[in-house]
């Protein structure tokens, strides 16, 4: 129900810091009637943004289920600057347009430092009202736990599903499902369309958003859920992202195969333990033979998680050898292992932060709880237990103690291996195996050609 | 006549180079710097006898590339069809990538980024480097990952101290460091290089903004494109309708491997393929403007190739900004990075260059379609350059 009158509007946004709380302050009537049409809305709060109109950038991207959603970005040339606020159309194919009636916005808060969420919807009097925080939004965008934040499925080239035209030739994107939806918010919003590929730095800015507030909350008195926020992320995997082939090229993001964090702990840890390996960033597949042979949407892990775990390690709460003790479990899986997040939820329960830590040193006696099973077979500093695959914490006993320099002779062989007829066939079996690992935790997995959730464990 | 003209004209800008600046103290074109020379296996290794065409192909390395020490077109390298196919094949998949195509109607282009494999002290064989500042006021301005054009490299990594992590988390969002991009050529000095502009803090210099490589050379550019219009190429068996050598593209990477020993390199078999078609096609430019068309496509004037992006030849990705070197403003190219980025990458930020945005800084080569003139043929269509597949 959207407020009705100005004390219930200001009740509701008691406290909101944000950009878009701002502006719904200043420009909604006594009733609570906030504007007139999303047009107004939209543009209304790019100029409390202080953003040039001529600046807006429209995406597109084909939903679950396919038919457009359009994300509107102010200041789209700064992608920092561009992360503060997100304006959201969704489909409504009954009108045959966007609908413009219930328009959803994100906005950071400086001051919470976090993301407020709010739903446009029509006011009883007229125009448009506003509903804060809505709960239906939190079911998609926010995953264990990491705090609401917007999210872009595939956020490498090709960009699968997104209209990345005109630097880009969009990859299952296509025109003709979009065409049942071009009303006259369409026609507005899309008049500043733009590629996806112009997105992708605004989404990571968003994600660098969050995963900063969370970091810095490491000096606050250690609070289980607080220091869980900080841990879990290594070891278990709430949030997905997906990677396809560039068309058929053959060419696939390394983050399919290998963890990014390998190479950034490694470089750390040792760069000269680094092999040739290290210095790329997509694997070279043999060309497809057909659509069906092509790798799409396999799930790779999240850039929230990604990140928040070399937040820990930038800010020493973990060390690099650390970091690679966890990645070296299962490291053949680089999302969404059984393994390392059994070893995360089986210590969980047995542990509790200590009096009067901070949230930093808790952070760090959680690790090593978790991890102890694994520091008992080690006894020296520069190594790790490494094992390929294993889905339970009973197969760490066939898991092998290795200096670095072996596990990247391993690395290498591995990639080597993937880069060939049967390492496709194996990629395009773990399309299926990861989308169901993904589909159990998190609901934004998009349409992936060929998954049968029926066929999940 | 067109060929004795280039010729003349190679050994013209061959003379002329010490008075442009960074010429005389440049080793010779087509020598690899340091001794080491790329092989068609993407790695470095020692340089051999630069006559011993024989040893590197039992070596599998190094020759100093044609030119240096003998004349156009005399020496070509035994290489390995097989390898050299297959390397050519991986060119063309970059070069004809349908989001980021090599052959315009008026230039021929290719990203900053290194083809898969490269090392990092290695990195920048495009005529294109790049390296990271990242400036930090209690720290200062630090540059990391620059190459000396010899194998090393200032530190890719950067540590903090308490005072600049705290000054980096105050706002995660501020700018705090640069990925900076480089197509000024290592033989080139400008009239004036104003060190009162700074850039992230440090202030602009040859020794740390013009590129290191003397691959990276007007000359090197110049001569390659020489090479590439003018030297004999192998010819396709008439009768294997499959032989690859048929495919345009493929034929001017195979002539660069025998020349060169680069077909791991972009810039390199793009040029040769779009200039050997130029050569192919008989074309020169169409009026006698004192340069050589070798000279005019290898920017003769400027600095070096002009840095763009995909989308067009002045629009560069999102958060990156032209800066003026002298006169020129289109050879370096700045790309901010945020203390949330700095923090995040502090352990390879020049990777982080490279991943974030090298794939969308985009060197271009200028191509005078009006000032061109060919002779043409049947398969040379209006624009010889375009390669196609």
């Amino acid at each position: 129900m959207v407020p009705t009158d100005a004390a219930s509007l200001q009740a509701a946004l008691q406290g909101h810091a944000d950009p878009v709380a701002q502006w719904i302050l200043g420009n909604a009537d006594a009733d609570a009637v906030v504007s007139s049409d999303a047009a107004s809305l939209v543009e209304g709060v790019g100029l409390a943004l202080d953003c040039d109109p001529a600046l807006r950038e429209t995406y597109v991207v084909l939903s679950n289920p396919l038919a457009p959603k359009a994300v509107v970005a102010h200041c789209a040339d700064v992608p920092t600057d561009a992360s503060r606020v997100l304006t959201i159309f969704e489909p409504q194919p009954e009108l045959g347009d966007l609908d413009a009636d219930h328009v959803r916005m994100a906005a950071w808060d400086p001051a919470a430092e976090r993301y407020r969420r709010y739903q446009f919807a029509p006011h009883p009097d007229g125009g448009l009202g506003v509903v804060s925080e809505p709960e239906f939004c939190a079911s998609c965008h926010t995953f264990g736990e990491h705090a609401w934040t917007p999210i872009m499925n595939e956020m490498t080239n090709p960009w699968t599903r997104w209209h990345t035209e005109p630097d880009f030739t969009s990859l299952l994107f296509d025109e003709s499902v979009a065409d049942p939806y071009r009303g006259p918010t369409w026609d507005w919003a899309t008049q500043t369309l733009a590629s996806a590929s112009r997105f992708e730095p605004i989404i990571r800015a968003s994600a660098a958003r969050v995963t900063e507030a969370t970091i810095q909350r490491r000096t606050e008195p250690a609070r289980p859920d607080l220091v869980e926020a900080l841990v879990r992320p290594v070891f278990c995997d709430d949030t997905y992202n997906f990677a396809s082939e560039s068309h058929d090229s053959g060419e696939l993001d390394m983050n399919v195969a290998l963890d990014p964090m390998i190479r950034r702990a490694m470089g750390f840890a040792d760069p000269d333990a680094l092999g040739p390996w290290a210095v790329r960033d997509s694997l070279k597949l043999p060309a497809p033979g057909d659509e069906a042979s092509a790798i799409r949407f396999l799930a790779v892990r999240s850039t929230l998680t990604v990140e928040a775990e070399a937040a820990l390690l930038s800010r020493n709460v973990l060390e690099p050898m650390d970091v690679l003790r966890v990645r070296a479990l299962d490291w053949m899986r680089p999302v969404g292992s059984p393994l390392r997040c059994a070893l995360y939820e089986d210590a969980l329960p047995r542990w509790q932060p200590a009096t009067d830590a901070t949230a930093t040193d808790a952070a760090r006696a959680l690790y090593e709880h978790v991890m102890a099973p694994v520091a008992a077979r080690l006894d020296d500093d520069d190594t790790v237990l490494a094992i390929g695959e294993a889905s339970s914490i009973a197969e760490l006993d066939a898991a092998e103690v290795l200096t670095l320099a072996q596990w990247d002779g391993a690395i290498a062989s591995h990639l080597e291996g993937l880069e060939t007829d049967a390492g496709r066939s194996r990629l395009r079996a773990e399309v299926q195996a990861r989308a169901c690992t993904a589909w159990a935790v998190d609901p934004t997995v998009p349409k992936i050609p060929g998954f049968e959730p029926g066929r999940c464990p | 006549m067109r060929h004795a003209l280039a010729l003349l004209g190679t050994l013209a800008l061959a003379s002329a180079c010490g008075t442009s600046g960074g010429g005389d103290d440049s080793p010779p074109a087509g020598d690899c710097a340091g001794g080491k020379c790329d092989d068609a296996d993407g790695t470095t290794g020692a340089l051999d006898d630069a006559s011993s065409g024989d040893d590197s192909a039992e070596s599998g390395s190094s020759g100093g590339g044609s030119g240096g020490l003998l004349g156009l077109c005399e020496e070509y390298f035994e290489v390995d069809r097989d390898a050299v196919l297959a390397a050519c094949e991986d060119r063309a998949d970059t070069a004809f990538d349908p989001n980021r195509s090599s052959f315009q109607a008026d230039a021929m282009r290719w990203s900053c980024a290194d083809t898969p494999g490269r090392e990092s002290a290695d990195r920048g064989q495009e005529y294109c480097e790049y390296f990271a500042i990242v400036d930090v006021p209690p720290l200062g301005a630090s540059v990391h990952g620059l190459v000396d054009g010899q194998g090393g490299q200032t530190p890719p990594a950067v540590g903090f101290s308490d005072e600049a992590l705290a000054y980096l988390e105050e706002d995660p969002q501020r700018t705090a460091g640069a990925c900076v991009f480089t197509t000024w050529n290592s033989d080139v000095m400008p009239e004036a290089v104003d060190a009162t502009t700074e850039i992230a803090g440090v202030p602009l210099s040859a020794e740390i903004f013009q590129m290191k490589f003397a691959v990276n050379s007007r000359d090197a550019a110049d001569l390659l494109v020489d090479e590439c219009v003018t030297c004999p190429r192998v010819t396709p068996d008439a009768d294997d309708p499959n032989d690859p050598l048929h495919d345009d593209f493929t034929r001017g990477c195979f002539l660069n491997a025998e020349l060169n020993e680069t077909p791991d390199r972009k810039s390199d078999s793009i040029l040769c393929a779009g200039a050997g078609r130029l050569g192919e096609c008989g074309c020169d430019l169409a009026e006698d403007t004192g340069t050589t068309l070798a000279q005019h496509l290898a920017v003769a004037e400027g600095l070096g190739f002009p840095l763009g992006g995909w989308n067009g030849r002045q629009e560069l990705p999102q958060g990156c900004r032209y800066e003026t070197v002298d006169t020129y403003r289109h050879n370096l190219v700045v790309c901010d990075v945020t203390a949330s980025e700095v923090l995040a990458n502090a352990g390879e930020l020049k990777t982080f260059c490279n991943e974030r945005f090298a794939d969308d800084v985009v060197v271009y080569v200028p191509v005078p379609g009006d000032a061109v003139a060919c002779e043409g043929g049947k398969s040379c269509g209006a624009t010889p350059w375009m390669v196609e597949r």
